[in-house]
């Protein structure tokens, strides 16, 4: 268990900037993810953290030591990879104490950390299997002990779920969770999957472009998105992004003001929860209203609070235990996440309401979250 | 498998003429292929007076080992007569060390050239692609005075180092093209591991490799063993190799043409192809389609 701090890291690959400047600080125990969309750089973070890539400027810090130099075998971390990268000639036993042998363990030694972790993991009746005779479920596993059985300093994972289907995907992301919480080691953790962001992650670093756009606590993250790409990542359904224009009511209050683009007379006025934020240099701009569909209830009826409208409902898409439902508002298709009992079918007319405290803010130019309240 | 003949409805006349012509164009082929080496055999079995008397294409009438006695240890080849067996333990000498030298530098290269890659990988690789276009010719006197300098001109050491130096690209080009479906992954989890370059090479790629070994194995014998420039540009008297010698025997004649020697000696002479290709011949076929290597 250990620190991580990543100073300012760099990256070119092949004459292009693959990492601009990255920096990540971990305290002993953290579960960061690196979370992206593919090509954005994560694994060459990742790479860049274990060894097996070069930094060209910036500092990796592994508890007190600066391992920019320092060769892989040397770093004292284990990595699982996507691909799981078991050896194929080797049984499940000596994928798993491979490394310990090449580090002069002992028999005894290594039969007793290869029982420890096969019976942490699970598969103490694989053990004399090759890879090739394993589910990809077992496989996933034995790259976990094989990972597990060092006891390192540092867990890399590089996706190491994407190759599962959704109901095993599910079961080992739990499973990873538990092993967190029971052995508390430190953890970097790759994946493109927002749920397995949110799910397992102490901290969530959202990339692009092979620089950091948000770094924080994953609820933070949810609730107060940095930017429009943030916001749109993480989530699912994404969240909606109405335009709107910055008003002031006859009461001085911040409004987002919605123009229905077949009824231009139909304003739809909502009132910011900007508390005592001055953004009077705004006024009359053109803004991005940001709104999770879980953000979007139905309005009690006949009632008149400053947030709820009338609108037509376009689309009805049942999914069990929420229904989603598709309107249009300010020109865009904004969904909704009702219980299914709110649900009134394609076609009618519904009142919704907007969970005003929930919304955020965007600058449509700079794509970045304009803070209010508080 | 599917089994045609259970299938419903009935065979046509048209069908079983089918099935007929195809069994007897494969048997035609078959016969003439193996035509040759029935002759060679047979030819080789029988006493010489009685291939002078009749056809060279007949069974033999009474079954000798005279010829193959005298091919393996008492034909001549030039003014020594010795038989081809000197020059077939000296091939033998020659090519097994080749063979392995080669293989295994091939195993190494291809290895670095795909698994560690450094700056100009690219580029050397292309280089050593085209050592396997460069004709033979074209590095026979170069070669015959690199030899000359090290001293080991008409010697097993020269002639294996020539046989080796032009191996390397063949076998280098045969790892590296199966080792590039080896997944980059392994090595980095090796690495990781703590297993170093030649650590991983062993614990890990070789294990992985046995039907490009046997397909470069097979490649690299047969075409040493089967060599005749070189042998002949490199080498003269006892230094040759046996297909020389073997041309160089049936050529000598002493009144004569010993066709029952002549014959002993070529099956002699290809015994060790025919020997490897049957040994490892599934493992050929299997090497030379197999693909990805499954994790
Ligand atoms: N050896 C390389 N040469 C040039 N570009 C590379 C090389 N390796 C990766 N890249 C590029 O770097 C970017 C980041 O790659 P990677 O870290 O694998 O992304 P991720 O893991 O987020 O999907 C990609 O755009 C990829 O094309
Ligand atoms: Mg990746």
């Amino acid at each position: 268990m250990a620190t991580l701090r990543i100073s300012d890291i760099r990256k070119k690959l092949g004459g292009n900037d693959i990492l601009n400047g990255i920096n990540v600080d971990l305290e002993d125990g953290d579960f960061l993810v690196l979370l992206g969309p593919s090509g954005c750089g994560k694994s060459t973070l990742l790479n860049m953290i274990a060894g097996l890539e070069t930094i060209d400027s910036g500092e990796v810090r592994i508890g007190d030591r600066v391992v920019n130099n320092v060769h892989p075998r040397d770093r004292d971390i284990a990595m699982v990879f996507q691909s799981y990268a078991l050896y194929p000639s080797m049984t499940v036993a000596k994928n798993i104490t491979f490394g310990l042998q090449r580090r002069g363990a002992s028999k005894a030694e290594q039969a007793a950390a290869l029982d420890h972790v096969a019976g942490l993991l699970q598969i103490k009746p694989l053990l004399n299997r090759r890879p090739a005779q394993l589910s990809g479920g077992q496989r996933q596993r034995v790259a976990m002990g094989r990972a597990l059985v060092r006891d390192p300093k540092l867990f890399l994972f590089d996706e190491p779920l994407s190759n599962l289907d959704a109901k095993l995907r599910g079961e080992m992301r739990t499973e990873i969770k538990r092993l967190h919480q029971r052995l508390g080691s430190t953890i970097v953790y790759v994946t493109h999957d927002q749920v397995e962001a949110m799910t397992l992650a102490s901290h969530v670093a959202v990339m692009k472009n092979g620089a950091i756009q948000q770094y924080g606590e994953p609820q933070q993250i949810y609730e107060r998105p940095a930017n429009m790409f943030v916001a749109g990542f993480i989530g699912a359904p994404a969240m909606n992004f109405v335009p709107c224009v910055l008003t002031q009511n006859e009461s001085g209050q911040y409004c987002a003001t919605i123009t229905q683009p077949d009824d231009l007379r139909t304003k739809i006025e909502l009132v910011l929860p900007t508390g005592n934020t001055d953004l009077s240099a705004r006024l009359g701009t053109d803004l991005i209203l940001g709104i999770r569909p879980e953000g979007i209830t139905r309005a009690p009826s006949g009632a008149d609070d400053t947030g709820s409208f009338d609108l037509v409902v376009d689309v009805v898409e049942p999914t069990g235990a929420d229904t989603m439902v598709v309107f249009n508002l300010g020109s865009k298709e904004v969904t909704a996440r009702l219980s299914p009992k709110d649900v009134v079918p394609a076609g009618q007319s519904m009142r919704f309401q907007f969970k005003m405290n929930e919304v955020s803010l965007f600058d449509p130019d700079t794509t970045n979250r304009i803070e209010m309240g508080e | 498998m599917l089994d045609t003949s259970a299938l419903p409805g009935r065979r046509s006349i048209g069908q079983i003429i089918g099935r007929i012509t195809i069994y007897a164009m494969l048997l035609i082929f078959a016969t003439y292929y193996l035509m040759p080496l029935f002759v060679m055999l047979s030819t080789s079995l029988r006493p010489l007076a009685e291939i002078k008397s009749g056809s060279i294409i007949a069974l033999p009438r009474e079954i000798t080992f005279d010829a193959w006695v005298k091919a393996w240890g008492q034909a001549c080849i030039g003014t020594k007569c010795d038989g081809l067996s000197p020059h077939f333990w000296l091939t033998l000498k020659v090519v097994v060390p080749s063979v392995i030298v080669s293989t295994v530098l091939g195993m190494i290269n291809g290895y670095a050239l795909t698994k560690w890659r450094f700056k100009g990988a690219n580029l050397v690789f292309g280089l050593m692609l085209f050592g396997c276009f460069v004709p033979y010719q074209a590095i026979l006197l170069p070669m015959a005075q690199t030899l000359g300098t090290l001293g080991i001109s008409n010697t097993p050491l020269g002639l294996g180092l020539v046989f080796t130096l032009y191996g390397i690209p063949f076998t280098t080009l045969f790892f590296r093209n199966y080792y590039v479906s080896i997944p980059d992954d392994l090595i980095k989890a090796a690495t990781i591991d703590g297993a170093g370059f030649f650590a991983t090479l062993w614990y890990i790629i070789v294990p992985l490799s046995p039907p490009i070994i046997v397909v470069t194995v097979i490649w690299q014998f047969t075409g040493m063993w089967n060599d005749f420039l070189f042998g002949a540009a490199f080498s003269s008297g006892a230094g040759q190799p046996v297909i020389v010698a073997l041309n160089n025997l049936v050529n000598t004649t002493t009144g004569v043409k010993e066709y029952n020697v002549d014959f002993a000696a070529s099956i002699i002479a290809a015994i060790p192809t025919v020997f490897v290709y049957v040994v490892a011949g599934k493992y050929f076929i299997r090497g030379l389609t197999a693909g990805s290597v499954k994790g």
